[in-house]
């Protein structure tokens, strides 16, 4: 065996190198001039094969590290939400309840859209292993090919020597062709394509119309409301009262939320630079951008999100202060403040 | 038979049990009218070529040819019906070489096998 040919082998993955270790063998000892077309097509499968092992850690990391992060995130928002709903009464009340099952469901698909790029991963992953099992086994029928060939020539060895090139010209059209295809893997045309393919419809936070919250007076009101809008929103009614300890936990709530937007940012990062990486997808390079665009979208999303929950958690405090300020005849005047916007 | 699956010695050794096989082998195949009669190994090298006795006093040079063309390609297709059951037996990473040769695995069906077809749009 040449030097050349032991350290390419030794740079195979243990199943393929103990297959192509066998293949070589029985090749050169018939046609040592397919030495180097057999090293061609062992080169091209070593890139072909990617890394499971990185393929695994990417897609648990976003499912359980990130999917968890935005879950708890939806759990605190929501748990707090529990216990506020109903203790507002008021001018903005009505707008905050409507925003706050939005914004859950908004978050659930964020979570949906980090589960579903971790399936599609994976299935990816599956392919390629189910994939990288036949070319094992290929690499194993063509030396057996090989020991037939040299067994139908009986001692006249000359007479293997075309049968031989010809098995290992096959084996190497069948490598490329693998090659060709992998890297010809486009859209949503395969189960992890399309399954990647189900994270675009998927809306986000930023999707969602931020809450109509009543603004001070001493703020400008958003310019893009009508009349029908403050009718609908704006109106408190005759009744105002909060329980403010109640609202105390809802801003919490908001204002803490950004640890977790924060954390998904965080592993959401680590997944896609540290594991999902083109090394880990092989010759599948389309479906490695692919994945990237959507995690870079996820990405904005989370700090978008993070963004806006201190936004929502800073209209909260101004109105939580209004009201912490609220007696008989500031609730008149805060109630003609808010028809008169 | 021994199944090969991580091994190519036990193929080889059947490939060597089985070359002899074939060299010891005799297929015969017969023209119309039995006017030539030929013998092959299992490995498809001839062995003999008869022709009836005073069948070329029978028959003119050209219907002669054209039994021994008969006869020969009976025997070729005998010969390549002997090896494709015989290469069913011996067995290498899990499938027999006598099955991989009839559907050999193309390059594009094998990717489209482990990626899979996609399922019906919404």
């Amino acid at each position: 065996m040449t030097g050349d040919m032991s350290e390419l082998l030794a740079t195979l993955p243990a199943d393929l190198r103990a297959a192509a270790a066998d293949l070589y063998v029985k090749v050169v000892a018939i046609a040592w001039e397919a030495e180097e077309t057999l090293g061609i097509a062992f080169q091209v499968l070593r890139e072909a094969r990617g890394e499971p092992e990185l393929l695994d850690t990417g897609s648990e990391l976003l499912e359980r590290a990130v999917a968890a992060e935005l879950t708890a995130a939806r759990d605190e928002i929501g748990s707090a939400g529990n216990r506020f709903s109903g203790s507002w009464v008021g001018g903005g009340a009505e707008s905050f309840d409507s925003y706050l099952p939005k914004l859950m469901a908004a978050i659930e698909s964020m979570e949906e859209s980090a589960g579903k790029t971790a399936e599609a991963v994976r299935l990816f992953r599956q392919a390629l292993t189910d994939l990288w099992q036949r070319i094992v086994e290929r690499t194993w029928h063509t030396g057996g090919e090989v020991t037939a060939a040299v067994a139908q020539a009986g001692r006249n060895l000359a007479v293997a020597v075309p049968l031989v090139l010809g098995i290992v010209d096959r084996y190497a059209a069948y490598v490329s062709g693998i090659a060709a295809a992998l890297l010809e893997l486009a859209g949503n045309e395969y189960k992890a394509g399309e399954k990647l393919a189900e994270t675009g419809a998927l809306p986000g936070v930023a999707d969602l119309h931020d809450p109509r919250l009543p603004v001070p007076a001493d703020q400008a009101a958003d310019p893009s409301w009508s009349d029908a809008d403050r009718e609908d929103n704006w109106r408190p009614g005759g009744e105002l009262r909060m329980d403010t300890a109640a609202m105390a936990t809802m801003i919490a709530a908001f204002q803490e939320n950004g640890t977790y937007w924060d954390n998904a940012d965080r592993h959401q990062t680590e997944a896609a630079e540290a594991h999902l990486t083109p090394r880990a997808f092989g010759l599948g390079l389309d479906f490695y951008t692919d994945v990237q665009r959507v995690m870079t979208r996820d990405r904005s999303l989370y700090r978008d999100a993070d963004a806006r929950m201190d936004s929502v958690a800073g209209a909260l405090s101004e109105i939580g202060g209004l009201y912490g300020m609220i007696d008989e005849d500031t609730t008149h005047s805060f109630n003609k403040q808010m028809d008169d916007q | 038979m021994e199944d090969t699956d991580t091994s190519g010695d036990g193929a080889a050794r059947q490939c060597a049990e089985l070359a002899d096989r074939l060299s010891a082998a005799r297929i015969t195949a017969t023209s119309p009218r039995n006017v030539a009669r030929a013998v092959y190994d299992g490995h498809g090298r001839a062995v003999s070529l008869e022709l009836r006795h005073g069948a070329k006093d029978q028959h003119g040079p050209e219907t002669m040819g054209e039994m021994i063309t008969s006869a020969l390609q009976a025997a070729d297709r005998a010969v390549d019906a002997l090896r494709q059951h015989a290469y069913d037996d011996v067995r290498v990473a899990g499938d027999t070489i006598g099955n991989w040769r009839r559907h050999p695995d193309d390059p594009g069906s094998a990717v489209a096998a482990a990626f899979g077809a996609p399922g019906p749009r919404s």
